[in-house]
């Protein structure tokens, strides 16, 4: 992360303006990368699909 | 002396550097451009030999630096504007379907654009549906624009030397796929006009007309086709407008049949208009319907084997011909 980065400035500004402190930020940042590894490895573990879907979703 | 052989992104490269080169108005710009050489590293080294001033990277804003290429050209430049994914073509229609096609029209001849767009086509990369499109069918329909749409190294560089000297905005597309395909490209000068298909392959029982990505498809197919005991003739019109509708009629008027092969969008598409043209041209001494094969009218799928059934195939363009050849 960079000093630019809208996350990290946004934690930045919510614990200086005393609206949240480190461990629910710690929180938020393990649930989201427990979250990511799941998908990740989901999507690693799935099947590749059926060639006869290739005309799903295209119209609702 | 053995044949000197290059890729096609080198041949890119070096039509450019030859260019700007030849006249200093030739400059480039785009997104990543300069140091970065485009994310497939077609323009490395061009920065160096040529700085900052002509090779120019742009902020992330196509139809912002579109525009500017338009006003440059109008003004004297020979801009080459870079648009690093076709499908992003989407947002310099304005700049590039009501500016810089209208603009000579408009001003009764006393303006003119002499740009070039680069831009890919092509899927097959597992990028998905944004960054996977063919979308060379929609320049081609606007009255003004040309549209290039080269499928070897040694065609890419003569029809960009051509497109950079052409007063015209010109719209070149390079299929993504084939920038590490190798093939002769001498060494001097020379440029290729636009308009002039190019047989690719010579036959006598069918004519597969292929486009960009396709020919290597189509001349594939065409070896397949060999071994079965059908002499194919591939043709490429190498430039979509102007379209040498002549070469195309006199390959069909020859072997009696066609197949057209292009990696746009079936519908509505390339394969549309040619198939049209040849229709209409050789109708008397066509033995049966001209047949088109275009990418699947889908969204290009990231998923490899969905992504795999959307493009042309060697295979799919053999048997269509063994079905118009009645050998199926």
């Amino acid at each position: 992360m960079t000093q630019r980065d809208p996350i990290a400035r946004l934690s930045e500004w919510l614990l200086g303006a005393r609206l949240t402190d480190q461990s629910v930020l710690d929180r938020i940042h393990a649930d989201v990368k427990d979250e990511i590894v799941r998908g990740v490895q989901f999507a690693l573990d799935a099947k590749f699909p059926d060639v006869s879907e290739v005309t799903q979703h295209v119209y609702a | 002396m053995t044949e000197r052989e290059i890729t096609f992104a080198e041949a890119i490269r070096e039509a450019l550097a030859e260019a700007m080169r030849r006249d200093p108005a030739v400059f480039i710009m785009g997104e990543d451009v300069a140091e970065a050489g485009t994310p497939f590293k077609v323009l490395s080294g061009l920065v160096e030999e040529f700085g900052t001033e002509r090779v120019m990277d742009t902020p992330i804003s196509e139809a912002g630096f579109t525009g500017l290429g338009v006003c440059a050209a109008m003004t004297g430049m020979r801009p080459v504007v870079d648009i690093m994914f076709g499908d992003f073509i989407t947002l310099t229609m304005d700049q590039m379907v009501n500016q810089a096609a209208k603009v000579h029209y408009m001003s009764g001849g006393k303006l003119k654009v002499p740009m070039v767009m680069r831009t890919t086509l092509g899927a097959s990369r597992r990028s998905a549906a944004q960054h996977s499109q063919s979308l060379h069918a929609w320049f081609s329909h606007v009255p003004g624009l040309k549209v290039v749409i080269p499928s070897t190294p040694y065609d890419a560089k003569g029809l960009l030397k051509s497109a950079i000297r052409d007063d015209n905005p010109v719209v070149f597309f390079e299929g993504k796929l084939m920038y590490r395909l190798k093939g002769h490209v001498p060494a001097g000068d020379y440029t290729i006009p636009l308009g002039v298909a190019d047989i690719k392959r010579a036959g006598s029982d069918i004519t597969i007309v292929a486009t960009s990505s396709m020919v290597q498809v189509a001349l594939g197919a065409a070896k397949m086709l060999d071994a079965v005991g059908i002499s194919a003739e591939v043709i490429d019109p190498r430039t979509t407008f102007p379209l040498d509708k002549q070469t195309l009629i006199e390959s069909a008027k020859k072997t009696s049949r066609a197949i057209v092969v292009d990696e746009g969008y079936e519908r509505h598409g390339v394969t549309a208009e040619i198939a049209s043209v040849i229709a209409d041209g050789a109708f008397y001494y066509l033995d049966a319907p001209v047949k088109r094969i275009g990418a699947m009218d889908m969204p290009v799928p990231f998923s490899p084997p969905l992504e795999d059934a959307t493009v042309p195939t060697e295979q799919g363009v053999c048997e269509m011909a063994k079905t118009l050849c009645g050998r199926a």
